[in-house]
């Protein structure tokens, strides 16, 4: 966790020289001029070094309006929009562990890359629709009830270190991994990672995701178990390791964060598994309580258009999730997972219980836990 | 001219249109309310389905743990519910003593559970701010020491429901709205086909010459051939009317001339005339023909008047006695020469239904012909009235020398004079008795009496 917060603030320092940014603690990123009458405050999950390209291109857009972004995570951001909220809502699956959330300012959006726990919010009440062209044109797995809706895809994949394997070595699929998990020779043995799924919330759905579409996912960690599998609650975290060659090979790792360190020169490779490519997405959606939604709704216009498209795939590397715009974008084996209530399923405390119990059971006791 | 009330003069085509029209539109309304009812129930039942299988998988996935209950949720039990695509699901699982075992601790009681029904129960309640429709199942398995029991409650909003049923119920509508619009442009039409043979019978009557009075010859339908048949008969009635009247003309005109010209004559003989004693018996002469042209004319007249009232047929009751006793009265003079006229009647009434102008007329041209034509020595004539059955026989016997046997028919005619009577008649007196006689729907009998003279015998039906 430290070594995550401190990269957050070197690199919000760096952004610091070039962004008009005028405020910024540990992880709020303030773009526009102060004086601005115009302020959409939005919470994400997402990186704000992932996000700062798209934050600029919109404030460039739109001069005279000024953006705060904090970044926080989903968790925070779920159980912010129940504490905010009087009435008496269901309770969490996970225990609420922000009781700060009535300080800090409503969000006129909330964008997180937990599609359930976002899709929960919106089952529940606690959020407005918003219906435009641009929202329209999304896919149907990529809005539900036009009130949360896919900004971006995000690809799970295998990735290796390029120096412990050749990218002819490299496994293309769950069979080929499963294969390899189970060589005598053990070429993985301590080499593996994956993530923390008790406690990543992506994590936890791509697992769930896989035990839905994959009859071997029980066998796939099992043999990651007894490989003494290395789990991290934080993609960043796995790709450290790998870049330095503790690990050889990371699953379900996201894409656009390998792709920033391979641009960087990191000896990293990625594969897109052939038999199917999760691919989850980055959700937002406008709480019922927002105080600016008609700003929320302009961004999330200027997110979905083409334009902005094009930027969150230039600067953040997601994919994008107008496939009326390019038809090439989930063909073959992507499989994006949907937004609705599918989704919720897994989010049920007792369902959640027994999954964990299931996952911790395969992967076993020794899969070490790299905390930070 | 009688007021009619304006219903009377709507036109056809809106006597059908109105009451059809009414019609539709009420059973549009009746249509639209069952349709309403049939979308919400046929929407209802289509999602109920998904609703119970969810609930149904639920319960299917709970296991009692050493007493405490555990679910594992399969996917589809929510999954499956997604079909109704925008909708929001709420879902609780509860112990027999109402612990929450997992799901939305706050959704809203099911009204009543019964405890053996193997389909889940449904209900509507609102929750989270809409309406939700919820399936409720008790589950009851038999535990270590006692019976436990889960109650299984899945709801679902009513997005996908309600746009069924309105997408049901508009497209109802739409037939309905469709059927009736059919239906009445039919109706126009079909009025507007059904109405062109009367406009036919109008162009034909509108262009045919005044004095054509032929049947009507455009093929009509079944319902509108009485119509044409009453107009063709009116015509033909018409038609009759008018030659009837021609020849009447015509004969009156050509009777009236010759005494006219033998008017003139006489006047001009008297003129020529210087002799006061020579132009005195002209102008006799001309007196002599005057009076018989006031009889003719007096008997056109008569001739007309019994014409017009026996067409009116206006009948009273009458006593036959007093209507003989006053035409003696009338047609026979009290001054001397006094003729010698006999009455024999038994009777104190004789009542009938009857004209008592016409009928008087007929008596008296019968008793006046009588003593004009059959008492030449002022024998007496006549007069007898009695019962025959159920009618009134009137007979006039008289002295004179009776009918040629040929005449016995043609006497009957206008115009027509028996043989041998002296100038003066105009022919038309036996015409008029045999119309009236006849009007009364009696019957006249001339014949020559055994004994000498001619008997008149007329037979009224007695009221």
């Amino acid at each position: 966790m430290k070594t995550h917060l401190i990269m957050a603030s070197i690199a919000l320092a760096a952004l610091c020289a070039v962004a008009p940014a005028h405020a910024l603690d540990g992880e709020t990123l303030d773009i526009g001029p102060a004086e601005a009458t115009d302020v959409l405050t939005i919470d994400a999950s997402t990186n704000t070094q992932v996000f700062l390209g798209i934050l600029r291109d919109f404030q460039a857009l739109y001069p005279g309006m000024r953006v705060v972004y904090t970044e926080l995570p989903t968790q925070t951001l779920y159980d912010d929009a129940l504490t905010r909220r009087a009435v008496p809502g269901p309770a969490s699956p996970m225990a609420p562990e922000s009781a700060s959330a009535a300080a800090r300012s409503r969000p006129d959006l909330i964008i997180s890359s937990s599609m359930d726990l976002q899709t929960k919010l919106v089952n529940d009440g606690y959020a407005q629709p918003h219906v435009s062209p641009e929202t329209t044109a999304l896919p149907e797995w990529a809005r539900w009830r036009n009130e949360v809706f896919s900004i971006g895809g995000e690809a799970m994949t295998f990735v290796y270190n390029t120096h412990a394997m050749a990218a002819r070595d490299a496994p293309r699929s769950r069979q080929q991994l499963l294969a390899m998990l189970r060589d005598p020779a053990q070429p993985l043995q301590g080499k593996i990672g994956t993530y923390d799924v008790a406690h990543s919330g992506i994590g936890y759905m791509a697992a769930t995701q896989d035990a839905r579409r994959d009859s071997m996912a029980g066998a796939l960690w099992a043999a990651m178990g007894n490989r003494a599998a290395v789990v991290d609650a934080y993609s960043d975290g796995l790709l450290d390791r790998i870049e330095r060659g503790e690990l050889t090979l990371g699953y379900n790792v996201l894409e656009s964060y390998a792709q920033r360190r391979i641009a960087a020169g990191a000896p990293l490779g990625i594969v897109r598994p052939d038999d199917y490519t999760l691919v989850v997405s980055r959700v937002a959606l406008i709480p019922r309580d927002a105080r600016r939604p008609e700003l929320a709704r302009r961004f999330l216009d200027y997110v979905l258009s083409a334009r902005g498209q094009e930027t969150m795939q230039r600067e953040s590397r997601m994919l994008t999730v107008r496939t009326d715009l390019d038809a090439k974008a989930f063909t073959g084996a992507m499989r994006p997972v949907a937004l609705g209530t599918g989704l919720l399923v897994y989010l049920d405390d007792l369902k959640r219980q027994n999954f964990l119990q299931a996952w911790r059971g395969a992967i076993g006791q020794r899969a070490a836990s790299a905390g930070h | 001219m009688r007021e009619f009330p304006t219903l009377a003069r709507w036109s056809i085509r809106r006597r059908l249109l109105v009451p059809l029209c009414a019609l539709f539109i009420a059973a549009m309304l009746v249509l639209y309310v069952a349709a309403r009812g049939y979308g919400r129930q046929a929407a209802d039942t289509s999602y109920d389905h998904l609703l119970q299988a969810s609930v149904l998988s639920m319960t299917d996935s709970l296991q009692l743990v050493q007493g405490t209950w555990h679910m594992d949720m399969p996917y589809a039990a929510l999954e499956v519910l997604s079909l109704a695509a925008n909708d929001r699901v709420f879902y609780r699982v509860t112990d027999g003593a109402g612990r929450v075992v997992t799901g939305y601790p706050d959704l809203p009681a099911p009204p009543r559970l019964t405890a053996d029904d193997p389909q889940p129960a449904l209900f509507d309640a609102a929750y989270s701010g809409e309406l939700v429709r919820f399936a409720v199942l008790r589950h009851e398995i038999a535990g270590p020491e006692a019976n436990a029991v889960a109650i299984v409650q899945v709801g679902q909003t009513r997005l996908a429901r309600d746009a069924l049923a309105t997408d049901i119920v508009w497209r109802a509508t739409l037939i309905i709205g469709i059927l009736t619009l059919a239906v009445l442009a039919l109706v126009w039409v079909g009025v507007h086909r059904s109405l062109r043979p009367v406009a036919r019978v109008e162009r034909e009557l509108l262009t045919r010459q005044a004095s054509a009075l032929s049947p009507i010859e455009s093929p009509v339908p079944r319902e509108l051939v009485q119509l044409v048949a009453a107009l063709n008969g009116f015509m033909a009635r018409l038609a009759g009317n008018l030659d009837t009247l021609r020849v009447f003309i015509a004969d009156a005109a050509h009777q009236l001339r010759t005494p006219l010209a033998a008017l003139r004559a006489q006047v001009q003989v008297a003129l020529d005339e210087d002799d006061p004693a020579e132009q005195r018996r002209s102008l006799i002469a001309v007196d002599r023909n005057a009076a018989r042209l006031t009889r003719l004319v007096n008997q056109l007249l008569s001739d007309a008047s019994v014409n017009h009232r026996s067409s009116l047929q206006r009948f009273e009751r009458l006593d036959a006695v007093a209507l003989v006793r006053d035409a003696l009265q009338d047609v026979v003079p009290q001054a001397d020469p006094h003729p010698d006229v006999i009455w024999h009647c038994a009777l104190a009434h004789a009542p009938l239904q009857g004209d008592a102008l016409m009928l008087r007329e007929a008596v008296k041209n019968l008793i006046d012909n009588a003593l004009k034509h059959g008492s030449p020595d002022r024998t007496p004539v006549v007069v007898t009235l009695e019962r025959d059955d159920e009618s009134w026989r009137l007979t006039i016997d008289d002295q004179g020398p009776g009918i040629p046997p040929a005449q016995a028919q043609t006497i009957f005619d206008r115009f027509v004079r028996g043989a041998g009577t002296r100038a003066g008649g105009a022919g038309l007196g036996l015409s008029i008795v045999r119309r009236v006689v006849e009007g009364h729907r009696g019957t006249i009998v001339l014949s020559n009496r055994v004994e000498g003279g001619l008997r008149v015998s007329v037979r009224l039906p007695a009221a």
